[in-house]
């Protein structure tokens, strides 16, 4: 690459435009070539330049105060709506498993506390309580028609 | 933006996810960019903070854009573009035409260098200052640009080359006559 076809790509290489053969080519050419160094550092102060010299003005302070108002109430739902949110969430399938799983135990375990009615073993509890009438000790008024 | 830095797309995801502070970065970004884009293409001061809130707040909140599948300058200046065509043609005028903005310049607030880009840049086209302000502020790529005004991206960076061409000459010859 000469200087006169490096000239013509000064400003796609200092807008980050050149493909990848290009980029190479001209970094190299800049590399040997002072005076081309010189106008490519001279492009790239001035383009700097521009983009602060444009850059001049800004909102009022007040836009920003209002405007980031705005956004959060836009992006940060209120506490109740949050609630409402969460409880419309949809239950994932492992929390359903979960749940039937946790109901099955609690059945199982008070099936197991249940006495079998079908046939009557005696426990070690109910040793401990025979001839426990509980009649005697509360006593119940019953009904005489 | 240095390594590390969270991209535009990434404070915007954020933002929508309800962490604001994510909106104070975003809007460090491209306060002046946007604004200053703006700005030049309204030439009311008062008029531009609106529209710059307008199109700041669609961006954000609205679902348009999506942070996963393009980049936010683009859109965001896309975006400012058509608003302030809009307002042109509801308010029955012309396409605007950027003016030379009044600025911290005029209270002698800044250097001779700027007040010669902010000259130069007043001697230009319409054409040509939009597209140094997209390339230059909204740092937007030639493709997108090209998107953007619905050109072939060839036809951009002729033209954007061409305009740099003009701005630099302009500047060079504010300088040798001051
Ligand atoms: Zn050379």
């Amino acid at each position: 690459m000469n200087c006169e076809i490096l000239d013509d790509k000064l400003i796609g290489l200092a807008h980050d435009e050149l493909d990848y053969e290009s980029t190479a080519e001209a970094s190299a050419h800049l590399a040997g070539c002072p005076r081309c160094a010189m106008a490519y550092c001279r492009l790239r102060a001035e383009l700097h330049g521009v983009a602060i010299a444009l850059c001049e003005n800004r909102p009022r302070p007040e836009v920003r105060v209002a405007l980031r108002a705005r956004v959060a109430a836009a992006v940060q739902p209120k506490s109740g709506a949050r609630l409402l949110a969460s409880l419309r969430r949809p239950v994932p399938v492992y929390g359903a498993v979960l749940a039937a799983g946790a109901v099955a135990l609690m059945w199982l375990a008070s099936a197991r506390s249940r006495p079998d009615e079908s046939s009557p073993q005696p426990s070690s509890h109910a040793v401990a309580i025979d001839g426990y009438d509980a009649d005697v000790h509360n006593p119940v008024p019953r009904l005489v028609l | 933006m240095s390594v590390g830095e969270p991209t535009d797309e990434d404070l915007v995801a954020e933002l929508r996810g309800g962490r604001v502070p994510a909106f104070d970065r975003l809007y460090e970004r491209y306060e002046r960019r946007l604004f200053a884009y703006v700005f030049r293409t309204v030439g009311d001061r008062s008029l531009a903070e609106d529209l710059f809130q307008d199109v700041f707040y669609t961006v954000l909140v609205d679902r348009s854009f999506d942070p996963a599948r393009g980049r936010f300058a683009p859109w965001l200046f896309t975006v400012a573009r058509n608003r302030c065509r809009m307002h042109a043609r509801r308010a029955g005028q012309a396409p605007p035409q950027p003016i030379e903005t009044p600025s911290e310049a005029d209270l002698g607030l800044s250097s001779d260098a700027t007040s010669v880009v902010r000259t130069a840049m007043a001697g230009l086209s319409h054409d040509h200052q939009e597209l140094i302000v997209l390339k230059q502020l909204g740092e937007l790529s030639y493709r997108e640009i090209a998107q953007l005004q619905g050109e072939h991206e060839g036809t951009i960076k002729s033209r954007l080359h061409a305009a740099m061409k003009a701005l630099r000459r302009r500047m060079a010859e504010i300088g040798e006559e001051g």
